[in-house]
């Protein structure tokens, strides 16, 4: 079978065409194709697109939540034709940590685990962790999943990971925030990590079949690292806004006042996110012990900002912000934004 | 298989002090973890399963769990053979395996029994009683020669249930292994007993909860509906907002307030000014004669609250229109988001009710053209963190112009984001959201 293609599917996304997305993937399957080729290859290389429509500026936010919508609703139309085991491997539960508002992954790997013999439960996006562990007591369940686009969403990860091991059940992580290896993975404590989708379903066997159910300590995190990410969720307030002020103010470094006019002027948030962002990154960083998380960031910043027209310099004069911020009390963070 | 050390209450090789301390070392190791493995949970059926797994190679080779229930005794086993560990579970809805079993369950003392080669597998005398079971008495008639240990699991002065190990012969039970099963059958029957309780508790406050949270939105042709919700105490669920929606596609009704204060107490009125409200519109759902009998209800009862809601009766017109008739009870004016993107908010005012005996509320009318939305929302939505209501007003409608054409679901969603992303991840009140817009034709 020839490879599918999400250029037409995209367009209906374009279109903000709801009834012709779902109908266009109905098609694919009905053709022939498997469900789950139609989820990831369609589905989700389209919301691939997405992303990078917005942090191009040519979609506003909007739009990129209606066709992630869209998407979803074709999720659960795709995901319907894939049969629900009749004698199933296990239950697995997928869900987001709370800040983690993209569900849509979890459910596509949902949907691969059903298609590979599990039985299983999504929960959604942003679920705070004592309603998890709520969940946990009420179901019979053998095994969770956690999904996570964003770095800060990895240290409520943490707080699932650790519900769902002291409950004995092994925890498969993975997405885009998990990074391209296991580092960050074994430092929250999971048991497995997987690189896509695809890969979930055999990582998740081989944790079950190992039969490591011995709820024994995760290993929590002792390092320095971790007691300066501790440091930074009680001042995070204190510290966004000491660096806000330090790099809008700073005449070398900092962006173009949003105050002034320019093409800064009609995007204020754009720098509050940037700085939220910034520093979720460097938090994730310091708990997992993964400084690439600040390269990521980095990355992800400079072509945002390049994108909406704002100065080159004005990503490394953040980090510098940063640096002055939380440098004195934070040496650990310091070490590492220094070596960014 | 096992191996042969593998045993944790194996006596020591030598007699000198460092093994006897290593051996003793093991010992409180394992029953720490074992411990641990055991109360990780308050679920039952992995609780039991979990218990197996502590027992399981390192103290037996097969191990059987059987609890006494309201509808007979289960039994759970677990075995390790060369293939890994399986399991087999079965439920005896009549309680015949009880009988067999009353000598341990009335003793409470651990029974030591062997099993020879020579006997039938299928029927050795006295393992018919510890395992009535066809498929697990199979599993340990494997082993043979095999010793069996049966154990009470009693907590808190009650004997509910029993473990049953087995080993192969030659590992049989000597005075510690006794010892330290029976240690671990203590904490298994703590964790089980825990697991149970909640259980009981659980069934009764989950349908109980189920009652207190928002019904599922009706599908009605010709209006698309959406909503959200999240409590403040993320443990319980529920909350002091409520929203609900019912009626026929061209003539219905919904509604969406907010009880003063917090948690379960806050909740148990949401149910009741819930109904209160669908019985009303069931005589007269005239706006201002809901939100009257809501009043005179809330004014009769002595929880000292007040609730503050919108009412409105939806009627779609032959063009495709609706038109909303809405009467407000000291809430947050609604607004109505135009397709241009314009959002305007619906001038309708009046008092809470629960405060005073009497009390007119005059309506508001407004027209949804094809593709306009109504949004309703509780307070939560506009004074998160330390905005003013006015700022956090001035956002939410900044938003909903951005979100005038999109879905109603990814609309209610963006409210729901921005307000906890907003809010440093501490929700500090409940939230609701309802939005319902006239369908393109």
């Amino acid at each position: 079978m020839t490879a599918l293609s999400f250029g037409p599917y995209f367009s209906f996304l374009e279109r903000r065409d709801a009834a012709g997305a779902v109908a266009h993937a109905l098609a694919l399957v009905d053709g022939g194709a498997d469900p789950v080729d139609v989820l990831l290859d369609v589905v989700g290389r389209a919301q691939e697109q997405v992303g990078l429509r917005w942090a191009a500026g040519s979609w506003t936010v909007a739009h990129e939540h209606a066709a992630t919508a869209i998407s979803e609703s074709v999720a659960l139309a795709v995901g319907a034709r894939i049969a629900a085991p009749t004698d199933p491997l296990g239950h697995v539960i997928l869900t987001c940590a709370e800040r983690e508002w993209h569900g849509l992954p979890a459910r596509l790997v949902g949907y691969c685990l059903q298609a590979a013999g599990w039985r299983t439960t999504f929960l959604g996006a942003s679920m705070p962790a004592r309603q998890f562990a709520r969940f946990l007591d009420d179901v019979d369940a053998d095994a969770v999943a956690i999904s996570c686009s964003v770095a800060a969403s990895l240290p409520a990860a943490r707080r699932l990971i650790d519900a769902a091991r002291e409950a004995g059940l092994p925890v498969l992580v993975g997405g885009g925030a998990f990074g391209p290896d296991d580092t960050r993975a074994r430092a929250l404590g999971a048991s497995g990590w997987a690189k896509d989708a695809r890969a979930a379903a055999s990582v998740l066997d081989g944790l079950v079949a190992r039969g490591d159910l011995h709820s024994a300590a995760t290993d929590r995190a002792r390092h320095a690292g971790a007691d300066e990410h501790a440091e930074m969720v009680v001042r995070f307030a204190e510290f966004r806004a000491t660096a806000r002020r330090s790099w809008l103010e700073s005449p070398h470094s900092g962006p173009q006042d949003p105050a002034s006019q320019g093409p800064a002027s009609h995007d204020g948030g754009l720098f509050d996110d940037a700085i939220d962002h910034a520093l979720h990154a460097l938090s994730a960083a310091l708990l997992t012990d993964d400084p690439r998380l600040l390269r990521e960031a980095s990355d992800w910043l400079t072509a945002l900002f390049a994108a909406r027209g704002e100065p080159a310099g004005a990503i490394p004069g953040l980090w510098l912000a940063l640096h002055r911020t939380v440098g004195e009390p934070l040496p650990e963070a310091a070490r590492h934004l220094k070596s960014l | 298989m096992t191996s042969d050390l593998g045993f944790v209450g194996r006596a020591p090789d030598s007699l000198d002090d460092a093994a006897m301390l290593a051996v003793a070392q093991r010992r409180a190791q394992f029953l720490a973890d074992a411990s641990r493995t055991v109360s990780g949970s308050l679920n039952l059926p992995h609780t039991v399963r979990r218990s197996l797994t502590a027992c399981v190679p390192h103290l037996a080779d097969w191990a059987q769990i059987m609890l006494i229930g309201r509808d007979g005794a289960s039994y759970t086993s677990l075995v390790v053979n060369k293939t890994g560990t399986s399991s087999a579970a079965r439920r005896h809805p009549d309680a015949d395996g009880v009988d067999g079993q009353s000598r341990l369950l009335v003793t409470g003392r651990p029974e030591l029994l062997h099993v020879s080669l020579e006997q039938d597998p299928l029927e050795p005398d006295g393992l018919l009683a510890l395992v009535p079971d066809e498929r697990m008495r199979e599993q340990v008639a494997a082993l043979r020669p095999a010793d069996v240990l049966g154990l009470p699991l009693t907590a808190r002065g009650t004997t509910f249930g029993t473990l049953t190990l087995a080993r192969r012969t030659g590992f049989g039970f000597v005075a510690e292994d006794i010892s330290i099963a029976e240690e671990l059958a203590v904490r298994i029957a703590l964790a089980l007993d825990a697991a149970r309780r909640y259980a009981e508790r659980a069934g009764v406050a989950t349908v109980l909860q189920a009652s207190l949270r928002p019904p599922e939105l009706p599908k009605l042709e010709g209006s698309a509906l959406a909503a959200r919700y999240r409590a403040a105490s993320a443990d319980a669920e529920i909350g002091g907002d409520f929203y609900d929606a019912w009626g026929s596609p061209d003539d219905w009704s919904f509604v969406l307030g907010d009880v003063s204060g917090k948690g379960v107490e806050a909740a148990v009125v949401t149910g009741q000014a819930r109904h209160t409200v669908r019985g009303a519109s069931a005589v007269d759902r005239d706006p201002a004669a809901v939100l009257r009998a809501l009043n005179t209800m809330l004014d009769g009862t002595a929880s000292g609250r007040y609730v503050t809601a919108v009412y409105g009766r939806v009627r779609r017109q032959p063009c495709g229109a609706l038109h909303v008739k809405v009467a407000s009870a000291g809430h947050p004016p609604p607004l109505a988001v135009r397709a241009s993107g314009s959002v305007e908010p619906v001038a309708v005012r009046g008092l809470a009710a629960g405060l005073v005996p009497e009390v007119e509320y005059t309506p508001a009318e407004v027209t949804l053209s094809p593709g306009d939305t109504l949004v309703l929302y509780t307070d939560g939505v506009t004074e998160a963190r330390h905005h003013s209501v006015r700022d956090g007003t001035r956002r939410l409608t900044e938003l909903l112009s951005q979100y005038a054409q999109v879905g109603v679901d990814a609309l209610v969603e963006a409210i729901e984001i921005a307000v906890l992303e907003g809010s440093d991840g501490t929700q500090r009140d409940d939230l609701a959201v309802l939005a319902l817009r006239a369908a393109a034709s």
